[in-house]
């Protein structure tokens, strides 16, 4: 059925296909960026892989760089620096004695189990407050929820982190203080690990609700003003479900768009907010790369974080599409 | 000749009551902009205010809480919290609203030759504008300042550079909106430039959506330099809020006051100005809806 709503001569693969191809170049575009940003920077790239560079003998500086294709010309080097990335070789990590997609590989899921379980939470949360707020317009809910949307968007997400800290573990003793992800589970056992995931949870995803709930408000209180919806009251239909099956279903759509758009910024938030936690993930390791200038691992983070972004962007448009018949694919 | 003449002073303040009107209905608003007034008189007034000298280490113990000589208490160096946030103020402003002039110049300059011309120069100027937001803005931002050095100027032009799109998109949005409308026909009919067509018929009509995004930005800027140098990139000569709260994240669960204090000082900030601009927002476009915010600014 959904077909029927289709142009002719364009269809759902068609334009799975052609997304898939628009993002190609973008991606390249990226990753051009990410290899000028490294050729720009001041001193030998060569430092980047010996770190320091100052015991390293004239012979063995030579040799990396041919190891590495240092000494051919700078358009040459674009060519490897991409094909190395399109085989998955973000380059070699000293301090951790270990390929760099391999390093960030070992710490993805438990940043990844962070970022899904704030998404979720701040997706809960929001569209509740939202569909509330959207439902009964300058209520004390509304106004509760307003508010909560302008501090979202306003707090710092690192101090926000701290302050759960101060409030919850220090003062209140209510909740542990760090993240204990998957490795304590078999020690602490299943609780504690639950207990330890709580703050920053909620660190992470609050800054991210206000946002949602903003933006479902607004959806909600256009689509109830609708026709269509004075419509179905007058046909008698129970508020409930005007509310949830005929006005959320469609409020729901640029809330979705809103999630995915900002997925790089919850990705960002959970380095902040993993430094602030001592959570072992790829925040952490960022933050540690840091601290001892561990260029490859820095790089190899900003390739994995801008293909994933733009990865996730491309399907939450398909998505989009599945869900909304009305898409245009163009 | 050195004043304007007097029509237009008086348009201008009965444009101005009229703004002020409709802008002062909003409560929060108003708060937020009395918050910055105070603000940039701190700024302004930092050697003043501030008891000791912010970076001078060792003025008192180590980790006091607030007290009367330290008002809020000292930090790990023993340095005064209170004199560090009151210059921690310059730093913010500083940055956010240099950050800010430098992510709408280039936005302006782009969304309206985007916009005017459209056709291919459009599509091509949208493509790099997908890409800017297809990159994670902080990481970039984190990458360039470590490699390329942490002065407060690096600071503020990476975050420029990597905030243009949205003000890009809307300003061009708008001059899609103009380009059609008939004064803008009359003015080519008769001859006139493109170059000066942009400048003098479209962009005034555009100002207050630069001005909108610009408050916005002011915040995202605000946010990134503290979460910059909450990861110790930040300019080290000089005390920032996000610099304090870097410095605290080793002791706050002993010292509260250390992380209180400049997080607060950030998040009121932040607040102030995102009040202001939703305030901008309303009073400016009374007859459009308001401009919905569909991305976060860190």
């Amino acid at each position: 059925m959904g077909l029927f709503f289709l142009p002719s001569g364009c269809s759902m693969p068609a334009y799975i296909i052609q997304r898939i191809l628009q993002i190609i170049p973008l991606i390249f575009l990226i990753l051009t960026i990410n290899f000028v940003i490294l050729h720009l920077a001041p001193g030998d790239p060569v430092s980047f892989f010996v770190q320091g560079g100052a015991g390293a003998t004239q012979e063995f500086v030579d040799n990396i760089r041919k190891q590495f294709g240092l000494d051919k010309p700078l358009g040459a080097q674009l060519g490897i620096f991409l094909a190395n990335v399109c085989r998955g070789n973000l380059g070699y990590s000293l301090y951790y004695q270990d390929l760099v997609i391999r390093v960030i590989g070992e710490r993805m899921p438990v940043t990844f189990l962070l970022v899904s379980l704030a998404t979720l939470f701040a997706a809960i949360g929001g569209i509740g407050l939202g569909v509330v707020a959207g439902k009964y317009p300058y209520s004390i809910a509304d106004r509760i929820t307003m508010v909560v949307a302008v501090v979202g968007y306003s707090i710092p997400v690192f101090w926000f982190g701290q302050m759960l800290i101060i409030l919850f573990a220090v003062q209140l003793k209510l909740l542990p203080v760090g993240g204990v992800p998957i490795a304590a589970l078999g020690q602490g056992g299943f609780v504690d690990w639950c207990r330890s995931l709580v703050l920053p949870v909620i660190g992470l995803g609050v800054v991210h609700l206000g946002l949602i709930a903003r933006i479902t408000r607004a959806n909600m209180l256009e689509i109830l003003g609708a026709d269509y919806i004075t419509t179905a009251r007058a046909k008698g239909v129970r508020e409930s479900v005007i509310t949830f099956k005929h006005a959320l279903r469609n409020a729901i759509l640029p809330v979705i768009t809103a999630i995915s758009v900002n997925m790089g910024f919850v990705l960002t938030g959970a380095m902040l907010t993993e430094t602030v936690f001592s959570w072992p993930g790829l925040g952490r390791m960022m933050f540690d790369s840091l601290m001892r200038r561990d260029y490859p691992v820095l790089m190899g983070l900003l390739v994995v974080m801008s293909v994933g972004i733009t990865t996730l962007n491309l399907l939450t448009d398909l998505i989009y599409a599945y869900l909304d018949p009305r898409i245009v694919y163009t | 000749m050195l004043l304007p003449p007097l029509s237009h002073i008086l348009r201008i303040s009965v444009w101005l009551r009229g703004f002020w009107r409709r802008y002062r209905k909003n409560k929060g608003a108003v708060l937020g902009l009395f918050f910055l007034f105070f603000l940039a008189l701190v700024a302004l007034l930092a050697d003043f205010i501030s008891t000791y000298d912010p970076m001078e280490p060792a003025v008192g113990l180590r980790l006091q809480p607030p007290s009367r000589h330290f008002l809020m208490g000292t930090d790990n160096l023993a340095r005064d919290i209170f004199s560090g946030v009151v210059h921690g103020s310059r730093v913010s402003l500083l940055i956010g609203f240099s950050a800010a002039f430098t992510a709408i110049l280039l936005g302006g300059v782009i969304g309206s030759i985007s916009g005017y011309f459209g056709g291919r120069v459009d599509d091509m100027l949208m493509r790099l504008c997908e890409v800017f937001q297809s990159m994670p803005r902080f990481l970039f931002a984190l990458v360039i300042v470590v490699f390329f050095g942490s002065t407060i100027w690096n600071v503020v032009v990476v975050i420029g550079l990597l905030s243009w799109p949205r003000s890009g998109r809307m300003v061009r949005a708008e001059f899609l909106r103009l380009r059609e409308s008939e004064f803008v026909t009359a003015a080519r009919a008769i001859g006139i430039r493109s170059g000066r067509i942009i400048l003098r018929h479209i962009l005034p009509n555009a100002l207050h959506i630069l001005l909108v995004t610009g408050s916005l930005e002011v915040g995202a800027a605000i946010i990134t330099e503290a979460g910059l140098s909450f990861l110790g990139v930040g300019d080290p000569n000089l005390m920032s809020w996000g610099r304090m709260l870097f410095n605290a994240q080793r002791v706050f669960r002993q010292a509260w006051w250390f992380s209180v204090f400049p997080g607060l000082a950030i998040f009121l900030t932040v607040l102030s100005l995102n009040l202001v601009g939703d305030g901008l927002n309303d009073a400016m476009n009374p007859r459009l809806k308001r401009v919905q915010r569909q991305q976060h600014d860190q």
